[in-house]
């Protein structure tokens, strides 16, 4: 049986990795090997240390959460030094997140991630607020999500996958857009703009107001963006929204992500994304499918 | 530490709305005092883990002492012998523990749960325990055998006959003259204990979302910064902390 795929030149032995931010290299490795994921996803990195936002910074609501950390990180410099390193001892496709709060940024990142040894490809957040237009996000435009992606694309010859936000009118058009900034691969996506109030204090619970809903409640609204962007780009997608199981994770591969990201759900369940690959081994065995790319985009409509 | 299944031996309503969950986990005894454990909701709809301090620790059972104060808990407190629970811990960094010290636990509330591993532990060490409980009403002192056990003297205090005052907190505490004191359940009590020259030791609340130490949700403000409630805390020494 087959579970590897390739995504922009990266073999990856099976398609399931975790989501940025959610994850840690040392916090996870108790619960689960990381040789076994398909890839590991770094948490987005700045190019200075960023405290992040006020607490509270996260929320429960119904099948899901609110968080609103604000991408509290130590830097690009840190990341480089410090724990990047930290995967070397792994045989598992490492990716490192690159933030920025001006496209400027996003180069200066990118650069100082370059002299990292053992990073394999690079996602773009373009879900940061863009400082120096009004502080929304850079990927709730087009023409933003271009240039970020160009400014990384100029300086690497690195896999650049860029991570769209969901909060846009066209999710089709931004993902052109960052399709002719120079990407090799996208993911859908991240996100929700959301918020949470509590009527007996009369008062936002986040500490920041709004943050970003994300977990089980949010896969219906991905799985059609996915669904949407894999039927008008050519390169490869991954699907990050809501995996729960791996029934979850077999609904975006059969509409087309080559690869799947889980997120919150590492949370209450450390090993989640291992019970996950099992579960797609345990479906393909059952339907007779020998290798996951002839399933992968099978979806008959 | 690590998850696992755990069978619920019993799970008693000690008050309105107070209950005391006991659960098989032999592999919790190492737990230090102040330390938590995440209890799964085993429902989608209610995906993150639920912090509970380890209340008590007898033989091979863990207790949490909690307040139903929400959906997650509201579910716990239907729990029956017999019922699996996924539990996981020990987690966090406790509270530092001294020998022989005039030392005095200080809870609001339910508070007085992230107290008992504690007192129970300061005793054997020696230290002179004196347990300062506040309620708001007699009703809900939460004031059990298993805390009369380790307290060398106990006084309790409510809102309803003003004693849980403020004033007069700083006035037992004053008389008691500790070298440490241990609190939990209350903001104005640390703010009290930032003010006053003994020692002093806080187990603090944020919301969570894995319990540890890798997305940074429960960030708490410090003066060196924002610190993890999960991972560097949740015990602080109350100087350090800014509430
Ligand atoms: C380290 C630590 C130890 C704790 N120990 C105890 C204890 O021993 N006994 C006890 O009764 N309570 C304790 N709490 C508080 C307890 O975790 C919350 O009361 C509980 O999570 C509420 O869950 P719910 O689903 O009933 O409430 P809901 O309000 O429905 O919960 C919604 C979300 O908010 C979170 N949440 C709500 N209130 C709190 C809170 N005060 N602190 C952290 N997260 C919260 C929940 O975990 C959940 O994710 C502790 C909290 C922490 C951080
Ligand atoms: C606490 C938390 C922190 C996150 N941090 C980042 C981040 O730093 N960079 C990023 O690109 N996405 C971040 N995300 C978004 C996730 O990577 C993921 O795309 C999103 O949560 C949707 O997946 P899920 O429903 O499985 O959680 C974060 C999500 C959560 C819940
Ligand atoms: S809850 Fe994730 S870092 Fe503390």
């Amino acid at each position: 049986m087959n579970l590897s795929v390739e995504i922009a030149g990266l073999k990856l032995k099976n398609p399931v990795m975790n989501a940025s931010g959610t994850f840690g290299l040392s916090e996870y490795a108790d619960f689960l090997d990381l040789n076994l994921l398909g890839a590991v996803v770094a948490k987005s990195v700045t190019l200075n240390p960023r405290e992040g936002n006020p607490p509270p910074r996260i929320v429960e609501t119904t099948c899901g959460a609110i968080n609103s950390v604000g991408i509290q990180n130590e830097g690009a410099e840190d990341f480089v030094k410090n724990k990047a390193p930290a995967m070397k001892k792994f045989d598992t496709v490492f990716i490192a997140s690159i933030a920025g709060l001006t496209v400027d940024e996003y180069a200066k990142v990118t650069d100082i991630l370059e002299r990292a040894e053992n990073i394999h490809a690079y996602e773009v957040n373009v879900s940061c607020p863009n400082i120096e237009a009004g502080g929304k996000a850079f990927g709730m435009y087009e023409r933003s999500t271009y240039e970020v992606v160009r400014a990384v694309r100029d300086r690497t010859k690195k896999p650049v996958i860029v991570k769209l936000s969901p909060n846009v009118t066209d999710i089709v058009a931004v993902a052109k857009a960052a399709v002719e900034g120079g990407a090799d691969a996208l993911t859908v996506a991240n996100t929700y703009l959301a918020m949470a109030v509590d009527i007996e204090t009369g008062r936002p619970i986040l500490g920041n107001v709004l943050g970003g809903f994300s977990g089980p409640a949010i896969k219906p609204i991905t799985l059609r963006m996915v669904y949407q962007v894999v039927n008008a780009v050519d390169i490869p997608v991954i699907a990050s929204g809501g995996i729960s199981c791996g029934r979850d994770a077999l609904e975006y591969l059969l509409v087309g992500a080559k690869a799947v990201q889980v997120g919150l759900m590492n949370f209450s369940r450390p090993d989640i994304m291992l019970c996950i690959i099992d579960e797609i081994k345990t479906f393909m065995e059952r339907k007779g499918i020998k290798d996951i790319n002839d399933y992968i985009g099978s979806l008959k409509i | 530490m690590k998850i696992s299944e755990s069978k619920v031996i019993y799970n008693k309503k000690i008050g309105p709305g107070y209950h005391v969950l006991g659960f098989e986990a032999g592999w919790l005894e190492e737990t230090e005092p102040g330390q938590f454990v995440m209890i799964s909701t085993n429902r989608l709809e209610m995906p993150l883990r639920r912090p509970f301090t380890v209340y008590r620790l007898n033989e091979k059972k863990a207790e949490i002492l909690y307040r139903v104060v929400g959906k997650g808990t509201m579910l716990f407190s239907q729990l029956e012998e017999g019922d699996m629970i996924n539990v996981m811990g020990p987690l966090g960094k406790g509270f530092p523990v001294f020998e022989d010290k005039t030392v005095v636990l200080l809870s609001r509330g339910v508070g007085i749960a992230s107290l008992g591993l504690l007192g129970e532990r300061l005793k054997k060490t020696g230290c002179r325990v004196f347990t300062v409980a506040s309620f708001s009403d007699r009703t809900r002192s939460l004031v059990d055998d298993y805390i009369k056990s380790f307290s060398d003297e106990l006084i309790t205090t409510f809102d309803e006959d003003g004693s849980s005052d403020v004033e007069n907190i700083r006035f037992i505490l004053d008389k008691i003259k500790p070298d440490v004191v241990y609190t939990c359940g209350s903001r104005r009590l640390i703010r009290l204990l930032q003010k006053l020259p003994y020692e002093a030791y806080v187990s603090l609340e944020e919301r969570m979302g894995c319990g540890l130490g890798a997305c940074l949700t429960c960030a708490v403000r410090t003066i060196n910064g924002y610190k993890r409630a999960c991972k560097d805390g949740p015990c602080f020494n109350v100087k350090e902390v800014i509430v």
